[in-house]
């Protein structure tokens, strides 16, 4: 099928790009590497009359060391690249997980860090070709009034499936905005909003441009886990990571529980943190810190997997992650 | 506007076609060059079938707008084989059976081509993984995942 008709601006620049972005504002749709917004387009789900393509800007996909402590991660950066620098294997080993986990390695060439992260939400009722959504009513993903997945939702429940976000927001990663008024930089876990219909903060006139984590101290340790229904091509069904921080004695000084494909975007549990901080964590205490986590998810029958069935991944993926990065045997 | 004028170089010819900016890579190798090897499957990413390499690397064909190509170094599986000689994953797959239908090979075998070139002696668990995101609804994938092995005992099996 022909994809619909539109013009593509291929800024050499970011400030170029921010000129055209600012221009046209209403109609134009950024492409990084092109995986989540060609097939989108193809559905009818994206019709933008302008595609600005910032994969064509310079100097936009480097993985450096950044400022005090941290690595600086190009928006154009491929998966690829992530996978294979040597920065990110050495001091951000769980990313490197995370980024295998997605579709399979032949795509990470196009997909880029931040295309990823900028995911739109997805539904199994929307995410379906115009011959499919013609014989429903419109949801309210697709600017209508109902919601199929939930009878007599009042809000839409399209779920977040970006497998990054989790363990970037765990390594408290942040985001660099630019602007023409000039560049932010905000906490990964601000930059969600938990909207189904969209689920971040990026403003219209906005490009993301890098992805900044501190390098982690020698006892900092992060786990990752995904679950999804083929290895090669599914979207997550549910997915965690974890980073807990022990001193010398074992105590656990610092934890974050992050979890992903369960909501409208990804899910951080102070509450089952704090039942970790402060301890020296057992079995038990993980088990308990899982049994809490699923008091903050409410997944609905909007995917390939079954909402009790992703509640019980839940519990299982947080007791994996926290076992697997305090060194405790029984997780699985 | 209308449509843009681009020069590609494909199997290292020089092509100039006119197309507009929503054309995709893999219509104008099928409909405008006649470069039928290049598979239409899922036109959505998934299935591999369009896969060609742009500048030694698998990309999806169906998902790359012809546009953003433009002087890149683009190989089909028509322009694998070096003169009369196939390439060696080429000469693996008809010689281990890896091919049935025959309508993934061409994805299948430029992502096994790639994926030599980044790792030359592959475990089989690695050779699964590397075709993973290629789908054949015939073989069982076994054959493929022999002769990619056999290939990679090949010296330049993973030549592009």
């Amino acid at each position: 099928m022909h994809l619909p008709h539109f013009e593509i601006t291929e800024p050499r620049t970011l400030d170029d790009a921010l000129l055209v972005l600012s221009d046209h504002e209403d109609r134009i749709m950024i492409k990084a590497g092109g995986t989540a917004l060609i097939p989108a387009m193809r559905l009818g789900l994206a019709n933008p009359d302008r595609v600005l393509n910032i994969s064509t800007i310079s100097d936009m996909d480097k993985i450096d060391r950044h400022r005090d402590n941290c690595i600086s991660i190009g928006a154009n950066s491929s998966l690829f690249q992530v996978r294979q620098s040597s920065i990110i294997k050495e001091n951000f080993p769980a990313l490197v997980d995370a980024v295998k986990s997605i579709s399979s390695p032949s795509l990470h060439h196009s997909s880029s860090i931040a295309g990823n992260i900028c995911q739109d939400c997805r539904c199994i009722y929307y995410n379906q070709s115009l011959t499919w959504r013609a014989l429903r009513s419109k949801c309210f993903k697709a600017a209508g009034k109902t919601c199929h997945a939930v009878s007599n939702g009042n809000k839409c429940s399209a779920v977040y499936r970006g497998d990054l976000a989790p363990v970037l927001i765990s390594m408290s990663a942040s985001v660099v905005l630019a602007s023409f008024k000039g560049k932010r930089e905000i906490p990964l876990s601000q930059f969600f909003k938990s909207n189904g219909i969209w689920p971040n903060t990026l403003g219209p006139a906005e490009i993301l441009t890098e992805v900044v984590i501190p390098i982690p101290k020698s006892n900092l340790k992060v786990t990752f886990e995904k679950v999804r229904i083929r290895s090669s091509l599914d979207y997550a069904i549910a997915t965690g990571a974890v980073s807990v921080t022990t001193d010398s004695e074992g105590t656990c000084t610092d934890c974050k529980i992050v979890l992903g494909a369960l909501g409208p975007g990804p899910i951080e549990s102070f509450e089952a943190e704090k039942i970790i901080v402060g301890t020296i964590p057992d079995l038990a205490i993980c088990k308990r810190a899982a049994k809490e986590v699923i008091n903050k998810i409410h997944p609905v029958a909007n995917t390939e997997s079954t909402p009790e069935h992703r509640i019980e991944l839940a519990e299982f993926i947080v007791v994996r992650c926290l076992c697997k990065a305090l060194g405790i045997g029984g997780g699985d | 506007m209308g449509d843009r004028s681009i020069k590609l170089i494909v199997n290292g010819y020089s092509y100039n076609v006119s197309v507009p900016a929503e054309t995709t890579l893999l219509e104008v190798l099928r409909e405008e060059l006649q470069l039928t090897g290049t598979k239409f499957g899922c036109d959505t990413g998934e299935c591999g079938a369009c896969t060609v390499l742009i500048d030694g690397r698998p990309f999806r064909s169906c998902m790359t707008l012809a546009v953003e190509v433009e002087g890149k170094r683009i190989t089909t599986i028509e322009g694998l084989a070096n003169g009369g000689e196939l390439h060696p994953v080429q000469k693996k797959f008809v010689e281990l059976q890896a091919i049935q239908c025959g309508f993934c090979s061409p994805g299948m075998i430029l992502t096994a081509v790639a994926f030599l070139g980044e790792n030359p002696k592959p475990t089989r668990q690695e050779v699964r993984r590397a075709i993973s995101g290629n789908i054949c609804r015939c073989t069982g994938y076994q054959k493929i995942v022999e002769a990619v092995i056999a290939a990679s005992k090949i010296n330049g099996g993973g030549r592009k």
